[in-house]
């Protein structure tokens, strides 16, 4: 009669099943088979016509196995391969349920009628166990038979080859050939000295993967073997190696982790699954931009400074005072000798040109005529703002030693020459400049404090005797007050403030103290926005995403 | 002004109204602005570079320099020669040694500079601050100076205090392990009030800088307006 042996657990299904009626495998590719037909093609698998004819699939008689011997050993039983071992076909009946069973035969109502349902069900058991038992003893009884004859005839051919040799790989073989039929093309091939026990081990493997029990991400042990997808996978015959993760499954070793490891393991898991999982792919938002709060402050900002430049009214607003920074420079300026030199160090970007000639403005244009200028830049721009500044002031530089491009060389070379006494002609001309170069006093025009101090720190040790003045923008400032303090400066102007005091009491006109008030209206008009939108957060909030 | 002024006066009057039209949010105009001034960048660094480094101070030299002067320049032409070919993938290990050349020269001019040119004369400030004859140089500004000398000490121990990645070498239970000593926590909180007033100077500073740069701004544009519609 045809039927359908489950590619997953071996199982015997009918034609008519779709799915495997113990493991719930699909049998859509399973090929029919016909018990008759195939063991009389083979004529050599009269042993396990055990499994087909009793219509018992190897799972359930892997738990009866199990279950026969549990209270014995609580392990697989021993098969004594070599004939010597007692069979297992000892009635291991409790005493009391035999005498319990014997009352209850002689005396109907010796027990009660509860009693008699209880001993009526045991008995039940009992008998199917024992059934199911006879079927194993006599499955282990024709392989012992067949290894015996096996072992004979290995012994008449090979007498060194070992007797659990070929017999149980052959009834593997055999076994294993029906279900190669069934699922398609795979081919197993074990190892030629395998012991037979290894069939065993195969079937406890192929239930615990059957149930999902294998615990191979515990024990370290070789995946399930999952023949469909090996069969599909590779059309060509493949190895399946059995007889190691059947082990494995047999004593699987146990992997100690502690609370802490656990968890551990467990993050990283869901670390690694995370990263693979798909995302929708969010665009970046900034925010609600709240434009017309912008456009509001814009215009207020931008209105009240046009309207103080442009108006040509002066306001009653403070003027600013000289501080002693800027009255440090203008000194030190003042006080160069005759026919001095005066080295100009430019190194600011174009945004801050406005500011920094507003500063440098009353400093160059008090400079003496017989002052000679030297220039030199080390921001990329800085010969155009060199150009335009001193074009703007009329003053005509003498000599212009070019860019640098990375002011702490341009810094040490230029400090290095000043402070050296030899002559050094075997430079390029570039470079041989920088080293003759003997200046009266220096001026660093700058917008940003580290090179601004890269120029401080390399001149006031190597030519401490140079006066060295620093105008800067307000931003750069606070940082370099300390070299002010110090003495290594002479004189820093830093923004603005302390400029606009030198610029109106030298220009007394309407340009500079228009400026200077714009700059007053804002910077007040800067505060209230500050002030403003702490109010606001401090009422409503800071709301994420919001973007005033 | 002549024409060429003119122009290059309107072309920058129309750059700056493309940068302030960001105040309306992003726009076409804005980001055309800002890709004009990267490229226009990019390459005026690159012919500074050719016009005011390598042929003034490599080339001219090579072909016109005595010979004391050719020999010099061996050394910065194989250097250069050598970041060249690392830059072939197959020679990059050839860019090793300008690199190394150029990080070592430039580790030892800003550590030099820093010791001695901050490290020691601060301190020295600092020490020179408690130098009784400066405090009683002007009789009535002994104890402004006095207290400023004390400010300054308690500034910079405060700050060098919370700058102090260390722990406790006693500790005395298990939430004492990533603690600090008590007396450098102490006085961590001063050094941060102190660090606290020195980046809102900055802040401050940032502002009035970029203040007093739309005020530069605006006063272009109400020049070139002028201009444009002066003569009308």
């Amino acid at each position: 009669m045809p039927f359908l042996i489950c590619p997953d657990c071996g199982a015997e299904n009918p034609l008519t099943a779709e799915i495997c009626q113990v493991c719930g495998a699909s049998l859509a590719d399973v090929i029919p088979m016909d018990m008759d037909n195939s063991e009389a093609d083979d004529g050599e698998n009269d042993e396990f016509t055990l499994f087909s004819a009793e219509d018992k699939d190897l799972p359930e008689l892997l738990n009866d196995l199990k279950q026969d011997h549990e209270p014995a050993g609580g392990g697989l039983p021993e098969i004594d391969l070599a004939g010597e071992g007692e069979s297992s076909e000892v009635d291991d009946t409790p005493e009391w349920l035999d005498v319990i069973r014997k009352r209850a035969h002689e005396e109907l109502d010796a027990a009660g009628e509860m009693t008699q349902r209880i001993v009526a069900a045991q008995e039940s058991l009992t008998r199917q166990n024992e059934e199911e038992r006879a079927d194993y003893a006599s499955w282990i009884e024709e392989l012992r038979k067949e290894t015996r004859e096996e072992a004979v005839s290995g012994t008449e051919g090979q007498e060194e080859e070992p007797l659990e040799g070929p017999a149980p790989e052959k009834a593997k073989k055999d076994w294993l050939s029906r279900v190669r039929k069934a699922s398609g093309k795979l081919e197993t091939h074990d190892e030629p000295n395998a012991a037979s026990r290894n069939l065993l081990d195969w079937l406890v493997a192929l239930e615990e993967e059957q149930t999902g029990g294998m615990p191979s991400g515990e024990a370290g042990v070789t995946q399930p073997v999952d023949l469909r997808q090996r069969a599909h996978a590779d059309e060509s015959t493949r190895e399946v190696r059995v007889g190691d993760g059947a082990q494995q499954a047999v004593a699987p070793k146990r992997l100690d982790l502690s609370r802490e490891e656990r968890e551990q393991a467990d993050l990283l898991a869901t670390t690694i699954a995370d990263e693979s999982t798909a995302r929708p792919v969010q665009p970046i938002t900034f925010g609600r931009r709240r434009w017309w709060v912008e456009f509001i402050l814009a215009f207020f900002l931008i209105g009240g400074i046009c309207f103080v430049l442009f108006s040509g009214r002066l306001f009653l607003l403070p003027e600013p005072p000289v501080t002693s920074g800027g009255q440090a420079v203008l000194n030190s300026v003042a006080d160069l000798p005759e026919d001095a030199e005066l080295l100009l160090v430019f190194d600011y970007q174009p945004a801050f040109a406005g500011e920094l000639e507003w500063v440098a403005a009353p400093v160059l244009e008090a400079l003496p005529d017989s002052v000679k200028v030297s220039v030199i830049s080390t921001s990329a721009s800085g010969p155009l703002l060199a150009d335009s500044m001193l074009e703007r002031l009329e003053i005509i530089p003498a000599i212009d030693l070019g860019y640098l491009p990375a002011e702490a060389f341009g810094a040490y070379g230029l400090a290095a020459g000043l402070a050296s006494t030899q002559a050094a002609e075997f430079l390029p001309k570039g470079a041989s400049e920088l080293f003759e170069g003997e200046f009266h006093g220096i001026l660093i025009l700058s917008d940003n404090a580290e090179r601004a101090r890269v120029w401080v720190e390399q001149l006031s040790v190597l030519t401490p005797e140079t006066p060295l003045n620093l105008l800067v923008t307000a931003q750069a400032g606070p940082m370099l007050r300390p070299y002010v303090d110090s003495g290594q400066v002479t004189g820093m102007m830093a923004g603005i403030s302390d400029a606009a005091g030198l610029e109106t009491s030298r220009t007394q006109g309407p340009n500079a103290s228009q400026r200077w008030q714009a700059y007053q209206v804002g910077l007040l008009t800067l505060i209230g926005v500050l002030i403003l939108g702490v109010l606001l957060n401090l009422r409503g909030g800071a709301t994420q995403g919001d973007d005033i | 002004m002549t024409i060429s002024d003119y122009i290059w006066s309107l072309v920058g009057f129309l750059l700056t109204i493309m940068v302030l039209s960001y105040l309306v949010g992003d726009n076409f105009f804005f980001r055309l602005a800002v890709h004009l001034f990267i490229g226009l960048t990019a390459g005026y660094v690159a012919v500074l570079l050719v016009r005011q480094i390598l042929l003034p101070q490599l080339v001219i030299p090579l072909v016109n320099g005595s010979s004391p002067q050719r020999f010099w320049l061996v050394l910065p032409l194989a250097l250069v020669l050598l970041l060249l070919v690392g830059q072939i993938p197959k020679f990059s290990a050839a860019a090793i040694i300008p690199l190394a050349y150029l990080a070592g020269l430039a580790a030892a001019i800003v550590i030099g500079g820093a010791v001695f040119g901050t490290l020691l004369p601060q301190s020295r400030s600092i020490l020179d601050a408690f130098d009784p004859g400066r405090w009683y140089a002007l009789p009535e500004q002994t104890w402004l100076r006095i207290l400023d000398a004390v400010v300054m000490l308690f500034g910079t121990v405060g700050v060098l205090s919370y700058f102090h990645f260390g722990r406790k070498i006693k500790r005395e239970s298990q939430n004492d392990a990533g603690k600090r000593p008590l007396i450098l926590e102490g006085l961590g909180k001063v050094g941060q009030v102190f660090i606290g007033v020195t980046l809102g100077a900055v802040f401050a500073g940032i502002f009035s800088t970029a203040l007093i740069a739309l005020i530069d701004r605006l006063v272009f544009i109400g020049e070139m307006l002028t201009r444009i519609f002066g003569g009308l």
